[in-house]
C-alpha cells in the first residue's frame, strides 16, 4: 500500500531488539480500555445532556413548588367568598381589583392582598383556587401512578415469576381488562360511585369531603390502569429470571421473594420508573377530562378541569378565567411528558419512540 | 491494463459516533478485473461488508466514505452523486445480501420487486420486464416461475427467495456481483445449491463476483483471489493457493487454523483466541497483536507495513519483517 | 393457512363477545349497587316508569332472574324507556344521536389518519433537520393538551376574538372546530407513530436490497418504506376512532352537537340511568368491533411480514 499515514517501514535503522516476543502484560496493555461507566451513571449523563428535558424538569419543579408551598402563606384559600354575604350580583372582580367590601376595609386604612387573577362568580379567589386545583391535579397524578406501580409490580412479578399456567391465567385476566373501553368505563365507575357515595352508606364519611370523583378516579384506576404496569413487569421477570444471576442465586438455594426482591425489582426499576412518570400525566389528563363532566373533585373543592369547565359560560367576557386553568393543565403534562421522554430516550433506548 | 474493471484505492469509510470515530475500513487497496471471483474473509466487524457497501454507497448513517478512491472501468464513483449511483446500482454493480428472509420486500411481489429492477435500467415496458422476469426465475431454477412470480415472499422457502435475489441482482447483467454472505443463513445443503448457481451464472454470463464471507470453505470453491480483513485493515491478499498453502500473516494462519479440514481428520481444530477488538479503540500497532501468538513488542508499538511476497501475494505482518531482516 | 385465520378470527370474536358480556355484566350491577337508581327505585321516578320498569326487568322478582332478563333484552338492543325524555326508547334515541356523532368522528378520524401518515413520514425523511424538528415539537404539544382545551381554545379565538366561525355546530361552518379539535390530538400520535415507523422501515434490509437495485432514495422511500410503514398505523385505527367517539363526550357539550356524546353527558347529569346503560353497552359494541376488525385486518396484511 502506498502513502499509508500510520506504517512505519521496517527500514535498517529499526532497533533488533523491538523484534522480541511481547509478553502477556504488555499485550494487554495495549488494548486500550475505554472508561467503562455504570448504567446509571451513563443514563443520567445523557438524561442531564438533554437540555429540553432538563428545562421541562425546571420548569415542572416550579409549577410543583408554587403549588405546595403557595397555599402555606397566601392570604386566601380556596372556598372563602371575600365579597360581603348579602351582595348578589356581580361578584366577579377583575385582575387586581377589589370587592366592594374588601375597598371599604383599605379606605379605612387596612392593607388588602390583592386578588391577582381576580375572583369567581362567588366571590372566591381566582389565584388560589387555581393554584388549588393544581395541588389537587399533581396529587391525583401522583397518587394514580403510585397505584398503578404498586398493583403493576405485585401483579407483573408475581405472574411472571410463577409462570406456566398461572401465569397464563393471570394474563388472560389483564388481556379483557385491557379491552375494556376505558373512557367509557371510568365514566359509568364515576357515575355510579359519585351515587353511591353521596347517596349511600358513605355518605358523610371522609370519602365525601374528599370527594367522590376523586375517589372513583383512584378506583378506577387501580381496577383498569395497572395492566400496562403488570405486562411491563411481568416481561421484565421473565427476560431476568433467565439471566445467570438468577440461576446462581436459586442454586444458593434462595428463596422466590427474595429473588425477586433482591435481584429482578433493581434490574426491572429503570423501565417501571419511566413508564410510571408518563402515567402521571395521563392520569392528570382523565381527572381533567372528568371533571370538565362534572365527574372529579367535589364541589367547593377546585380542580383545573373543573375550573376550565365552570369559567365558559365567562369565555367573552373573561377569557383570562379559562387561559390561566387550561395553561397550567397544558404545562403540567407537556413538562411532564417531556421529563419522561428524556427519561426512556437517556435509560431505555430499546423503548425509544423514533428517536429525536 | 483494460482488464481492470474495479479499482479501490485507500477507501476509507468511519462510521462517527457519538463517542468517537470507527474507521470500519481502513486504507483499502485492491483491483478487480473483468470475470474475476475475488473473495473477502474476516469475521464480522472486520469491516468487508463495509466496503461492499462502500463500493455500491448504499452505506446507513452514521458511515461515510471519508477519503480514497473508487473506480469502475475508469470513472471515480466517490463523490460523483446521487444519480450517477443510481444507474450504477444494480445495472452495473448488483448485490445479493445475507439474509434472503429480510432482504425481499415482504409486501410486494417477488414479479414486481422483479420488474421494478428491470423497468428501472431497461427500455423494457411491464408486460415485456414480465416476461424477462420469468426467464429470470427460470434461469436461477426456480420451477413454476409464472406462479411464483405472482407470489409473495413469504410464500418461498430460504433457499429460493436467495435464488430470487440472484435473479434480481443479474436482471441487468451487471458488470460486478457483490455477494455478502450468501449462504451464511441457509440450511448447509441449499448452501451448495446456491454457489452451484452463482458460479455458473458467472461463467454464462462473463461477470465479476466479489464473494464476501467469513467461511473459508466458500473462498475455496469458488473464487480465484483472496482478501483477508481485520479490524477494517486489509492484512493480507493473494491467489487462493497462496493464502490456504503460505499463509503469510498470523491472523490469517489462526483463521485456517480454525475450519475444519476434511482430508485430514487427525488435525485439531485451534480456535483463536480472545475476542475481536473493540473497534471504538484500536491499538496503536497491529490490531490482532493482542490476540496474537507470536506478538512482538513493536507488533505493539507500530503498524506494520505491507510486504510484497510474491508478484500476487502480499501480507502486513512484522513477522515478514523480521524474517527478512534474519536473512539480511 | 386459512384455517389458521378463520381459527384466529373464531377466537378473537369469542373474546370480544366475552369482554361485551363482562361490561354487560359491571353495567347490570353499578346500576343495581346505585341508591338513587331506577332499581332500587330512588327518587324522582313517576310511577308509570316505575311500573314499567317492573315489567320490564321483573323488580319484584331476585336478583338472578332480573339479571337473566336484562340478558335477553340487551341481546335484543332493547334498553328500555329513557327516564329523562319522556316517552322515548332509549335505542331509538342512541341510534339517532349515534348518526350525528359517527358522521363528524369519521371525518376526524380520516383527517387525522391522512395528515399523520403525511407529517410522520415527511419527519421521517427529514430527520434532524429543522422540518422534523418543527414536527417533533408540535406533536409533543398537541398530545399534551387535552381535546376539551383545543376546543375552547378554538372557541375563544376563531369565534369570540376573530369571529371566523360559528361557536354553534348548527351554523354554516360550525363543524370545522368540532372536527379539528376531535383530529388533533389522534393526528400528533399518528404522527409520531408513523415517524418512528418509517424510521425503523427504513433500517430494513429489503430497504438496501431497493438502493442497492438503484433506485432513488425518494423512489425508495415512496414506494418501499411508506407501504409497509402503515402497517402498524393499522392497529392504532380502530382504538383511535374509538377515542373519537369518546373524545366527543365533552366537544359535544361545547359545540352543542346533538350526538351521543352529548346525549350521554346530559344523561350522566340527568340520572338517566336506562340511557346511561345503554349508550354504554352501544359504545362498547362500537368500540369492541372497530378493535375487532382492526386487528384482523392487521392479521391478514401481517401474514406476509410475519416471517416466522
Amino acid at each position: 500500500m502506498e502513502n499509508s499515514n500510520n506504517t512505519q517501514k521496517a527500514t535498517l535503522h529499526t532497533d533488533l531488539s523491538m523484534f522480541e516476543l511481547a509478553t502477556d502484560e504488555e499485550k494487554a496493555q495495549s488494548v486500550l480500555l475505554r472508561e467503562s461507566t455504570t448504567f446509571f451513571k451513563d443514563g443520567m449523563r445523557r438524561f442531564i445532556g438533554n437540555k429540553v428535558s432538563i428545562t421541562a424538569l425546571i420548569v415542572f419543579a416550579a409549577i410543583a413548588l408554587i403549588a405546595i408551598i403557595v397555599p402555606v402563606f397566601y392570604p386566601y384559600d380556596y372556598e372563602t367568598t371575600s365579597a360581603s354575604a348579602k351582595s348578589i350580583s356581580s361578584i366577579y372582580t377583575k385582575p387586581m381589583e377589589y370587592s366592594k367590601r374588601e375597598q371599604e376595609a383599605i379606605n379605612a386604612g387596612i392593607k388588602v392582598f390583592p386578588h391577582i387573577f381576580g375572583t369567581d362568580e362567588l366571590g372566591r379567589d381566582y389565584a388560589a383556587r387555581v393554584i388549588y386545583g393544581t395541588r389537587i391535579s399533581l396529587m391525583v397524578g401522583a397518587v394514580a401512578a403510585f397505584i398503578v406501580v404498586v398493583i403493576g409490580i405485585i401483579y407483573g412479578s408475581i405472574s411472571g415469576y410463577l409462570g406456566g399456567r398461572a401465569d397464563l391465567f393471570m394474563m388472560r385476566i389483564v388481556d379483557v381488562v385491557y379491552s375494556l373501553p376505558d373512557m367509557l368505563v371510568i365514566i359509568l365507575l364515576s357515575v355510579s360511585l359519585k351515587d353511591i357515595i353521596l347517596n349511600g352508606k358513605l355518605a358523610g364519611t371522609w370519602v365525601t369531603k374528599f370527594g367522590p370523583g376523586l375517589v372513583s378516579i383512584f378506583i378506577v384506576f387501580g381496577l383498569l390502569y395497572w395492566v400496562g404496569m403488570a405486562r411491563l413487569v411481568r416481561g421484565q421477570v421473565l427476560a431476568l429470571k433467565e439471566r445467570e444471576f438468577v440461576l446462581a442465586a436459586r442454586a444458593f438455594g434462595a428463596k422466590p421473594m427474595w429473588i425477586i426482591r433482591k435481584h429482578m425489582i433493581p434490574n426491572s426499576l429503570s423501565v417501571i420508573f419511566i413508564s410510571a412518570a408518563l402515567q402521571v400525566p395521563s392520569a392528570i389528563f382523565t381527572e381533567s377530562f372528568l371533571s370538565f363532566l362534572g365527574l372529579g373533585v367535589a364541589i367547593p373543592m377546585p380542580s383545573l378541569g373543573s375550573l376550565a369547565s365552570s369559567s365558559l359560560g365567562q369565555i367573552a367576557a373573561r377569557p383570562y378565567m379559562i387561559v390561566i386553568p387550561a395553561t397550567a393543565i397544558f404545562g403540567i403534562i407537556l413538562t411532564l411528558n417531556l421529563v419522561g421522554n428524556g427519561l426512556r430516550d437517556a435509560f431505555d433506548p430499546t423503548q425509544r419512540e423514533g428517536g429525536r | 491494463m483494460d482488464s481492470i474493471l474495479l479499482k479501490v484505492e485507500n477507501l476509507q469509510t468511519s462510521f462517527l459516533v457519538k463517542s468517537g470515530e470507527v474507521k470500519a475500513a481502513n486504507e483499502i487497496s485492491f483491483t478487480l478485473k473483468k470475470g474475476e471471483a475475488l473473495g473477502i474473509v474476516g469475521e464480522s466487524g472486520s469491516g468487508k461488508s463495509v466496503t461492499a457497501y462502500s463500493i455500491l454507497q448504499i452505506l446507513q448513517n452514521p458511515g461515510k466514505i471519508v477519503g480514497g478512491s473508487i473506480a469502475l472501468n475508469g470513472q471515480e464513483l466517490v463523490n460523483s452523486g446521487e444519480s450517477v449511483m443510481s444507474r450504477i446500482r444494480g445495472n452495473k454493480i448488483s448485490m445479493i445480501f445475507q439474509d434472503p428472509m429480510t432482504s425481499l420486500n415482504p409486501v410486494f411481489t417477488v414479479g414486481n420487486q422483479l420488474t421494478e429492477a428491470i423497468m428501472l435500467h431497461t427500455k423494457r415496458r411491464k408486460a415485456q420486464a414480465r416476461e424477462r422476469s420469468v426467464e429470470l426465475l427460470r434461469l436461477v431454477g426456480i420451477n413454476e416461475p409464472k406462479r411464483r412470480v405472482k407470489q409473495y415472499p413469504h410464500e418461498l422457502s430460504g433457499g429460493m427467495r436467495q435464488r430470487a435475489m440472484i435473479a434480481m441482482a443479474i436482471a441487468c447483467e451487471p458488470d460486478i456481483l457483490i455477494a455478502d454472505e450468501p449462504t451464511t443463513a441457509l440450511d448447509v445443503t441449499v448452501q451448495a445449491q446456491i454457489l452451484e448457481l452463482m458460479k455458473s451464472l458467472q461463467e454464462q454470463l462473463g461477470m465479476a463476483i466479489i464473494m464476501i464471507t467469513h467461511d473459508l470453505g466458500v473462498i475455496a470453491g469458488m473464487c480465484e483471489r483472496v482478501i483477508v480483513m481485520y479490524a477494517g485493515r486489509i492484512v493480507e491478499s493473494g491467489t487462493v493457493d497462496e493464502i490456504f498453502y503460505a499463509p503469510a500473516h498470523e491472523y490469517t494462519k489462526g483463521l485456517l487454523k480454525s475450519i475444519p479440514s476434511i482430508s485430514d481428520e487427525r488435525q485439531r481444530l485451534i480456535p483463536i483466541a480472545g475476542s475481536p477488538v473493540d473497534m471504538l479503540s484500536l491499538p496503536k500497532g497491529c490490531a490482532f497483536a493482542p490476540r496474537c501468538d507470536c506478538a512482538m513488542k513493536i507488533c505493539l508499538a507500530s503498524q506494520p507495513a505491507q510486504s510484497r511476497i510474491s508478484e500476487t501475494h502480499s501480507a502486513s505482518c512484522w513477522m515478514n519483517e523480521k524474517g527478512r531482516l534474519e536473512n539480511a | 393457512m386459512d384455517t389458521k385465520m378463520l381459527a384466529y378470527i373464531a377466537k378473537r370474536l369469542l373474546f370480544s363477545v366475552f369482554t361485551l358480556f363482562l361490561i354487560v355484566t359491571i353495567t347490570f350491577f353499578l346500576m343495581h349497587a346505585i341508591p338513587s337508581s331506577p332499581f332500587i327505585g330512588g327518587k324522582a321516578l313517576t310511577p308509570t316508569v316505575m311500573k314499567q320498569l317492573e315489567m320490564k326487568f321483573g323488580l319484584d322478582k331476585p336478583l338472578g332472574e332480573q339479571y337473566i332478563i336484562y340478558l335477553k333484552n340487551t341481546a335484543r338492543l332493547d334498553f328500555g324507556m329513557s327516564t329523562f325524555h319522556k316517552g322515548r326508547k332509549v335505542i331509538d334515541l342512541i341510534t339517532i344521536t349515534f348518526k350525528v356523532s359517527a358522521k363528524i368522528g369519521l371525518i376526524a378520524a380520516a383527517i387525522a389518519l391522512a395528515s399523520g401518515i403525511l407529517l410522520g413520514s415527511l419527519a421521517a425523511l427529514k430527520k434532524d433537520t429543522i422540518v422534523d424538528r418543527l414536527i417533533i415539537v408540535l406533536t409533543t404539544a398537541l398530545v399534551s393538551l387535552p381535546n376539551f382545551l383545543v376546543a375552547i381554545m378554538m372557541l375563544w379565538v376563531f369565534s369570540v376574538m376573530l369571529h371566523w366561525l360559528p361557536p354553534r355546530a348548527g351554523a354554516p361552518g360550525g363543524l370545522v372546530m368540532p372536527i379539528v379539535s376531535l383530529a388533533l390530538y389522534p393526528a400528533a400520535y399518528v404522527t409520531r407513530l408513523m415517524r418512528s415507523s418509517v424510521l425503523d422501515v427504513l433500517t430494513q434490509d429489503y430497504i438496501r436490497t431497493a438502493s442497492a437495485k438503484g433506485l432513488s432514495t425518494s423512489k425508495v422511500l415512496l414506494k418501499h418504506a411508506v407501504k409497509n410503514a402503515i402497517i402498524p398505523i393499522i392497529t392504532y385505527a380502530g382504538p383511535m376512532i374509538a377515542y373519537i367517539t369518546t373524545g366527543s363526550f365533552v366537544v359535544e357539550q361545547i359545540f352543542s352537537i346533538g350526538g351521543l356524546g352529548n346525549f350521554f353527558v346530559r344523561a350522566i347529569q340527568n340520572s338517566d340511568y336506562t340511557m346511561i346503560m345503554g349508550s354504554t353497552i352501544y359504545l362498547s359494541i362500537v368500540m369492541l368491533s372497530m378493535t375487532l376488525l382492526c386487528d384482523i385486518l392487521y392479521k391478514v396484511v401481517d401474514k406476509r411480514i410475519d416471517f416466522s
